[in-house]
């Protein structure tokens, strides 16, 4: 009798679990974050980011709808950029003006940009020289980036602001270089793709180790 | 000799097909010219699509001088996608220095190399500027450029 009862009691739960899965709950509650988080995109990022999200053009933002950056990403990641922003730069930190679901809503927004999962081919380990990647910078990253990875409004994201540095990972910051962002003015660096660069993996681990030295 | 007329056919259609599809670009033998003052070594320690692009817009001032650049230099006072190349000119169109922009910048070696290409395909310079303009309007601000009669 008790055998009897565990296994009905095991084909309700199943059932459960089933209805629950069938009947889009979950993805409901992924389309309400999403439509909340447009209605804080339309209202904090269109002016930069644009409405499509492609930003750079005539805007001052990045391209979040980037298919190399949504790859290159995660919704932690995404949540700290726009939550703690970029001093000294156009990008203000949203953390005092949203709430916390509002900012979760904002990356599920964002989020949606994304069609595909793009894997990048990285290095295990990215060290290098810092004053070979100076120079490397000084060649290939200054005229967009500035000074020390300054920045240069509607040209180049500022490399060196603590910000960046402090929630961008050295990969991430490798893959940026190497792979660029489609349809951006940062076309990819790394040697047999199409752009015009065609630095090796080692120059860019230095050019990589160069700017996680100007992290104060 | 049915089955060679067709293999001849068909070996013609496939030259047409390759001659269509072939690049201006890689049809000419890019050589800098006696005139300009010699690439300097940031170009020449580059890739050779780099080079190459170089001595493009020394070999075609006006029609690189004619489009604008939408990479953004326009903050830095450019005025055409030369700019990117090239800053001092001389007599007889002679460069006498050149600028290291263009080694960094894949937007301005693109528009450089598209601007020629459809010189060479035998375009107007309204034509190219209209092109230019439509393809690169989205990537940046452009610069003052004017638009070609």
């Amino acid at each position: 009798m008790k055998k009897i009862l565990i296994g009905f009691y095991i084909l309700i739960i199943i059932g459960i679990i089933v209805c629950i899965s069938n009947s889009g709950i979950f993805n409901s509650k992924k389309s309400e974050a999403i439509a909340a988080g447009e209605k804080i995109y339309k209202k904090n990022c269109i002016s930069c980011h644009g409405e499509t999200g492609k930003g750079e053009g005539s805007k001052t933002g990045t391209a979040l709808n980037s298919q190399n950056f949504l790859s290159n990403v995660s919704d932690k990641d995404l949540y700290n950029y726009v939550k703690y922003g970029r001093n000294g730069t156009v990008m203000p930190a949203y953390g005092p003006r949203l709430s916390d679901k509002e900012l979760k809503n904002l990356v599920s927004f964002i989020r949606d940009w994304q069609t595909k999962e793009i894997e990048f081919d990285v290095p295990k380990t990215i060290s290098g020289d810092p004053e070979r990647g100076k120079a490397q910078f000084t060649l290939y990253c200054l005229n967009c980036h500035g000074e020390a990875g300054i920045g240069k409004e509607k040209m180049g994201t500022a490399l060196s602001n603590p910000q960046y540095l402090k929630y961008t990972t050295d990969k991430q910051i490798w893959i940026d270089a190497a792979y660029g962002r489609e349809e951006t003015r940062m076309g990819p660096s790394l040697k047999g793709l199409e752009g015009a660069r065609q630095l090796k993996e080692k120059d860019i681990n230095d050019i990589v180790t160069y700017i996680r030295s100007l992290e104060k | 000799m049915k089955r060679i007329t067709s293999l001849l056919f068909l070996g013609i259609l496939f030259a047409i097909v390759a001659a269509g599809c072939s690049s201006k670009l890689s049809d000419e033998t890019w050589k800098l010219d006696k005139k300009h003052s010699p690439l300097p070594d940031f170009v020449l320690n580059t890739s050779e699509k780099i080079n190459e692009t170089y001595v493009m817009a020394a070999t075609y001032p006006e029609v690189v001088a004619s489009v604008p650049c939408y990479c953004g230099c326009v903050v830095e006072g450019h005025k055409s996608n030369l700019d990117c190349f090239v800053k001092q000119v001389g007599e007889n169109n002679a460069v006498t220095e050149w600028d290291s922009h263009g080694i960094s910048c894949d937007t301005c070696i693109e528009i450089a190399r598209d601007a020629v290409e459809m010189h060479l395909s035998g375009k107007s310079p309204n034509k190219i500027y209209q092109l230019i303009t439509g393809k690169y309007e989205d990537i940046g601000e452009p610069t003052p450029t004017p638009e070609p009669k």
